[in-house]
């Protein structure tokens, strides 16, 4: 397992969220190491290229700030990737709002595209994001949630506002188209 | 290639690669992959695509976002000091019954305890001047909070007051008067 991809184990989370409930300031950083790298991944397979790690911080600073209302139905990493969902599309319609007053260069956005691009390694992990790629937008997202954050259909559900069996739908259309785009 | 005969286990493989399922679970997925082409290919593609979103995944500087972060906001815990449990709590003994006069603070502190404190057991406790509530227990063994030496002027003025206005109440009646409030203020302790 990656050195940060460490177990979602929630009564760590609670453990520590008591920790920084009682003023112990270090128990902040370990929640936030043990979920921010999933939190940007994440964010990335939604599409976010540029600002992903200040959408990072902004959720991060949301969740501690509503941390009360945390109930702990769900795992701690899937509230937060609720926030960060939330705060993604949020920045979006901000986005938009601004580009319909001001028009943006195409330009841009590819060159970010290549730069991101230019940090895979390996041809084989390009190939495998290029077939991610093309699928629907609601296909990526749940297929991210379910093979690159190992997220149960329950809790795919929860972030993304559907139903389990919605999730499993999208997973299993995902997982075949996939295997077409790599394979045929 | 043998085509996989168990959808069941095919559905487990992203919890299996992520490790998230218990010892049982595991198990019987990994006697399923031993048989099982299809899903070992499968396993395979689902493993090159976390590695891929791994190496993709941008760098994030984590003691950025924890100096963001707010302060946690301490629960302030409603705890009255030496002095207020001194000037609140007394303890006196008159010809083998025990006193304690409980000038009801909670009443300032929050509401929690002041409906505590409007919940006697007896419900006919006596209130004395400002608030100072009067009461006998029952059991003289008890000790509750400091001496009359803790006391100020005020406090000991009070005091006297609630002496005076003891003597008027029956004394079948001071036996009865226990407060859940007085129980609980000689547990802090
Ligand atoms: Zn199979």
């Amino acid at each position: 397992m990656d050195e940060r991809d460490p177990p979602d184990d929630s009564r760590l989370d609670q453990t520590l969220i008591s920790r920084w409930r009682a003023g112990d300031e270090r128990a902040a950083t370990q929640l936030v190491e043990r979920h921010a790298h999933q939190v940007a991944r994440y964010l990335q397979s939604l599409g976010a290229r540029d600002a992903v790690e200040e959408l990072v911080q902004d959720t991060f600073v949301r969740v501690f700030s509503s941390l009360d209302s945390f109930r702990g139905d769900s795992s701690l990493r899937t509230w937060i990737f609720t926030i960060a969902r939330r705060l993604l599309l949020d920045s979006r319609r901000a986005f938009k709002r601004r580009r319909d007053v001001e028009p943006v260069h195409e330009g841009d956005a590819v060159t970010e595209y290549d730069a991101l691009d230019g940090m895979i390694a390996g041809e084989s992990g390009q190939r495998v994001l290029d077939a991610v790629e093309r699928l629907s937008p609601t296909q990526r997202e749940v297929f991210a949630l379910r093979v690159g954050e190992g997220r149960s259909y329950r809790e795919i559900a929860a972030i993304v506002g559907t139903t389990e069996g919605a999730a499993r739908v999208h997973y299993h259309n995902a997982v075949r188209t996939v295997k077409e785009n790599l394979y045929v | 290639m043998s085509e996989c005969g168990s959808p069941m286990m095919r559905d487990l493989l992203p919890e299996y690669l992520h490790g998230r399922l218990d010892a049982a679970g595991h198990l019987s997925v990994d006697s399923h992959l031993a048989e099982c082409d299809e899903c070992r290919l499968e396993l395979s593609m689902l493993a090159s695509v976390r590695q891929a979103m791994q190496q993709r995944a941008p760098a994030i500087d984590t003691a950025a976002i924890v100096r963001a972060l707010p302060r946690p906001t301490r629960r302030r815990v409603v705890r009255p000091s030496i002095m207020q449990l001194a000037a609140a709590l007394s303890f006196l003994s008159l010809g083998g019954v025990s006193l304690v006069v409980a000038r009801s603070f909670y009443d300032r502190e929050s509401a929690v305890a002041t409906s505590d404190s409007g919940r006697t057991r007896s419900g006919s406790d006596s209130v004395v001047g400002d608030g100072t509530r009067l009461l006998a227990i029952a059991d003289p063994g008890l000790t509750v909070g400091g001496g009359v030496a803790d006391l100020g002027a005020d406090e000991i003025e009070q005091l006297l007051g609630a002496l005076e206005s003891l003597e008027a109440i029956p004394s079948a009646q001071q036996d009865l008067l226990l407060t859940e409030d007085t129980t609980r203020v000689g547990g802090v302790r």
